[in-house]
């Protein structure tokens, strides 16, 4: 359950155990403030959910430079503003509205999170995942805004740029 | 004055900066505008889409799991400290 809930928040399978086993150290050593006010269940969550958050400011804080501006950099596009070849969006051929069932999407999907810089996962786990208002990531992650709206889209252009080369494939 | 056409970085930009705040009236002009004569773009939009509608509880829908071997390691090492 927990190493399941970590997994696809922090995309490294052994980061992944590390964290849960943390949990289970930090919960034995704190057995004697558990009040049994929430379950069991959900008092290793919230531990866990803590752990994963320090993981994500450990990596802001490898951000010490500022990012370049979104008009430097490429991201799939060429100098004059057009999309590359290589990079240029093709329809997928689903219906775009409904969810999808296949799990090779979730799959690649996954993998495609964890190719994405660490920092830019963790901006998008937390807004699209976990639900975090952007003033909140901002300050948990003591990032700027514009390095936080500049990490998002990136992560976005990138993720889907990655779904469509493996999964989405002509 | 800013300008009527942009490009598809500066449209793309447009689309994600909209999901956080409100366009100003000329970025909402300029973005309707390539989106009305750009296919590329529109295909943009709804894929994001669906990567952004999609990815809430992946964790359900990956069903990973630790093997027997690596929780009995977890309990070992938890057993070691205590």
């Amino acid at each position: 359950m927990l190493y399941r809930y970590a997994l696809p928040r922090v995309s490294d399978e052994a980061l992944a155990k590390d964290l849960v086993q943390e949990t289970f150290l930090a919960a034995w050593r704190n057995v004697e403030s558990y009040k049994g006010e929430a379950s069991e269940k959900n008092w290793l969550f919230t531990i866990l959910k803590n752990k994963i958050i320090d993981h994500y400011r450990k990596a802001s804080t490898r951000l010490t430079d500022q990012l370049d501006p979104l008009t430097s950099g490429r991201d799939g596009f060429e100098e004059d503003g057009h999309f590359m070849q290589s990079a240029k969006p093709n329809d997928w051929g689903i219906d775009y509205n409904s969810s999808i069932e296949s799990k090779e999407f979730y799959g690649i999907l996954e993998k495609c999170k964890g190719k994405l810089k660490e920092i830019q996962n963790a901006v998008f786990t937390m807004k699209y995942m976990d639900g975090f208002e952007s003033e909140e990531i901002c300050k948990e992650l003591g990032i700027t805004a514009s390095n936080y709206w500049v990490l998002l889209h990136r992560a976005k252009v990138q993720l889907r740029n990655c779904l469509e080369k493996n999964w989405f494939i002509k | 004055m800013g300008k009527v056409f942009i490009t598809c970085k500066e449209a793309t930009t447009f689309i994600s900066q909209k999901e956080e705040r409100k366009l100003s009236l000329l970025q909402r002009f300029t973005l309707w505008t390539h989106l009305a004569i750009c296919s590329v773009c529109k295909l943009f939009v709804k894929q994001n889409k669906t990567i952004v509608n999609n990815i809430n509880g992946l964790e359900k829908k990956l069903d990973a799991s630790l093997s027997e071997k690596e929780k009995q390691e977890m309990i070992d090492r938890l057993e070691a400290v205590s």
